[in-house]
């Protein structure tokens, strides 16, 4: 059963023409090249191939494996973790891209297309991918839809504000800071929310689902106490950092971000900003700068040169930094670093 | 006209005003609320422009009211009102309010009302989405000095191809001629415009041929009268397509390539008309906030004595946010050699969205 199982997943695969695996693009014109070459009966019987084996295994046995799309590659990862085999994932942006700017490009409308959900960061974040779901016309992820999953629904929102926001307070999100995927342990309440939402789309596979998020909640669990003690030696250091990315991971290890490069969120230093910064560190004898992989060095690097503090490139999701392949990695590097910066 | 204002003001000052004490309730962390998003864009230019009195000086060209939102799980509103200075005289003009009608079926939408035809890239775009400071003179004479927006239906379907594939059908009705549908205007606007039913047809696909970079092109039809269909035979049809490629460097550079070309055919009585035009732009984006490009163009004029118009642009932009920008154009006229400089302020405020392009 197994066996055959892989077999339909691998069909699967190459009969839906247009998810967006880009094996299925080759084996789409793979048929299509033999026709041209005058080898019909090899192209046909790799057709026949494909439809008998959608047919016997796809409409009769099993379920074809979910089509999900997300806006991040921190999302992707933790989908696939909870989806298992029974998904297909995508992520729309990689994780070298600022999430505030990501430009939507009409060529990701094709993940979107056959898609049979999408996950979305939310805390309006990901604004940019309701344009693509609009042009994608998929009735299965308009907003509102059961494949319309926000991933924030379960988490405790931090930097919350209060009273009336505008462009004074620079790029400030009403629903709190968006970065919450930053807490491992809000990584496990992404993945309950998938697995309820994956549950409904899929119910047979609903134990499953269950099973893989309850498997990684326990490899997040098993980690945080060595994350922790890695982390520990920085407790007691004032640290500053360029964007307000780090929230939920400062609140988590109980670290100490005092102050921002940026002086309000997305607005870029002017030099009095920075001579102002620059003062505070010294009196606050701050030891480390924290620097998105995606945000400019040049102020960081100069505030290290005029203050000795440290600077430590952190990645903010996954596949921004050599290393950083999934969930609990993006965690590992980023203790990583800042352990080893705390050395100097 | 009085009264238009006076509704809009209105309208605006409610809007906003319900908008923000919503958001500002003491005592809540995050008040639910069933508002749309409303935003404000303002569009002011300063322009000196050689032998052109009319067009050098200070300019709150356009203020833009958009009042957007869900009205239903898969459909949306968006209406977009203008209040424009030109000549002196202030207009008031509905430059879209559109639903659209997402998923109706697998991969088919719909959308009904007034709005900016599909024709080419650029028709579909407001001023604060261009890249540059004025209209290109070919979609500028073939369409219109602020595009073609017409009211009338057209449906959308993304085909089931291993791309993205759309091809668009619109059928719509032109009630006036130009964009500020005074009949005193209309006398003395002897300029191309399109009129009475009018029918579009636009393929659009885009794919990522590497990583970092998205081939983006579009074949556009669109039939229909001109102006003066009612006293003459005054036919016209119009073939466009556009490319462009946008490809990002390291550290938020990007670079993009884009043209657009038209073919027009246009038949009053006996006379045919050929016009062949476009323009293409070259930019350079070195991080999030500059871009700095260059921009030909080259327009023969529809009407039926042909005009050639050839220009050269240098554009620097500073974006300050995504709805606020500086910009500075330096433009060349190829044949009357005239220079124009046009500096330029687009402020937003609001949640402001459009459709992907």
């Amino acid at each position: 059963m197994v066996f055959l199982h892989r077999c339909y997943l691998a069909l699967g695969r190459i009969a839906m023409f247009c998810n967006s695996d880009h094996r299925t693009f080759s084996g789409l014109f793979l048929g299509a090249d033999a026709l041209q070459k005058n080898q019909a009966p090899k192209g046909l019987a790799l057709w026949g191939l494909v439809l008998v084996g959608k047919l016997l295994c796809g409409g009769l046995l099993w379920a074809a494996p979910l089509q999900i799309v997300t806006t991040t590659t921190d999302l992707a990862d933790i989908a696939k973790r909870v989806g298992g085999d029974a998904v297909s994932v995508t992520a729309l942006s990689s994780g070298a891209t600022d999430p505030h700017h990501v430009e939507p490009r009409p060529s990701m409308v094709r993940q979107l297309r056959h898609a049979d959900a999408i996950v979305v960061v939310g805390m309006d974040l990901d604004g940019w991918s309701d344009s693509l779901i609009r042009v994608s016309q998929n009735p299965k992820l308009q907003r509102g839809s059961r494949g319309y999953i926000d991933a924030s629904t379960k988490i405790t929102p931090l930097e919350v504000p209060v009273g009336k926001i505008d462009g004074r307070h620079g790029d400030i999100h009403l629903h709190g800071n968006p970065h919450y995927w930053l807490d491992p342990l809000n990584g496990i309440l992404i993945a309950d929310v998938l697995a309820e939402r994956f549950a409904v789309l899929s119910p047979e596979q609903a134990e499953m689902f269950r099973r893989n998020a309850a498997q990684f909640s326990a490899q997040i669990r098993s980690k945080m106490p060595q994350w922790s003690a890695s982390l520990s030696a920085l407790k007691s250091q004032n640290m500053v950092a360029y964007h307000p990315t780090w929230v939920y991971f400062e609140s988590r290890f109980g670290l100490r971000i005092t102050g921002y490069i940026e002086p309000i969120p997305g607005v870029s230093p002017s030099i009095s900003d920075m001579m102002a910064l620059e003062r505070r560190m010294k009196s606050e004898q701050t030891r480390v700068i924290i620097v998105e992989s995606y945000s400019p060095k040049k102020e960081a690097v100069r505030l290290s040169a005029n203050t000795g503090a440290k600077v430590a490139v952190l990645s903010p999701s996954i596949g921004s930094m050599p290393g950083t392949t999934d969930y609990v990695a993006l965690f590992d590097y980023n203790v990583r670093v800042l352990e080893e910066v705390s050395r100097k | 006209m009085k009264k238009h204002y006076f509704l809009i003001a209105a309208l605006a000052s409610l809007s906003l005003f319900t908008s923000l004490e919503a958001q500002t309730r003491p005592g809540s962390v995050i008040t639910a609320t069933n508002l749309p998003d409303i935003s404000v864009m303002g569009n002011f230019q300063a322009s000196t422009v050689r032998g052109d009195a009319e067009n050098t000086g200070f300019a709150m060209k356009e203020i833009e009211l958009a009042i957007q939102g869900y009205l239903y799980p898969t459909i949306r509103s968006d209406i977009f009102l203008g209040i424009h200075q030109e000549a002196g005289e202030t207009h008031f003009d509905i430059e879209e309010a559109f639903l659209t009608f997402s998923g109706v079926a697998d991969g088919l939408g719909f959308k009904v009302g007034k709005k900016k035809l599909s024709v080419g890239k650029q028709n579909l775009l407001h001023p604060e989405q261009w890249l540059w400071v004025d209209q290109p003179r070919v979609v500028a004479d073939f369409l219109g000095e602020e595009g073609l927006s017409a009211e009338g239906v057209s449906l959308a379907y993304v085909l089931p191809l291993p791309f993205f594939l759309q091809a668009e059908l619109g059928v719509w009705q032109k009630k006036s001629v130009g964009h500020h549908h005074d009949e005193e205007d209309e006398e003395e606007d002897s300029a191309f415009a399109w009129s009475s039913w009018l029918t579009n047809a636009r393929l659009w696909s885009s794919v990522a041929p590497m990583k970092d970079m998205e081939l983006e092109w579009g074949v556009s039809l669109l039939t229909g009268s001109g102006a003066e269909f009612q006293e003459y035979r005054d036919l016209a049809t119009l073939w466009g397509t556009d490319v462009t490629l946008r490809y990002w460097l390291e550290d938020g550079a990007k670079l993009t390539l884009q043209g657009e070309a038209f073919a027009l055919q246009r038949e009053v009585e006996d006379t045919k008309v050929d016009r062949l035009g476009g323009y293409g732009y070259l930019g350079y984006k070195p991080n999030k906030t500059w871009e700095f490009g260059i921009r030909g163009d080259y327009s023969p004029s529809a009407e039926l004595t042909k005009t050639e118009y050839k220009t050269a642009s240098l554009i620097g932009t500073y974006q300050l946010t995504e709805t606020s920008k500086f910009r500075l154009q330096y433009r060349h006229d190829l044949i009357s050699e005239d220079h124009g400089i046009f500096a330029q302020v687009l402020f937003g405020v609001g949640p402001h969205s459009h459709v992907l392009q």
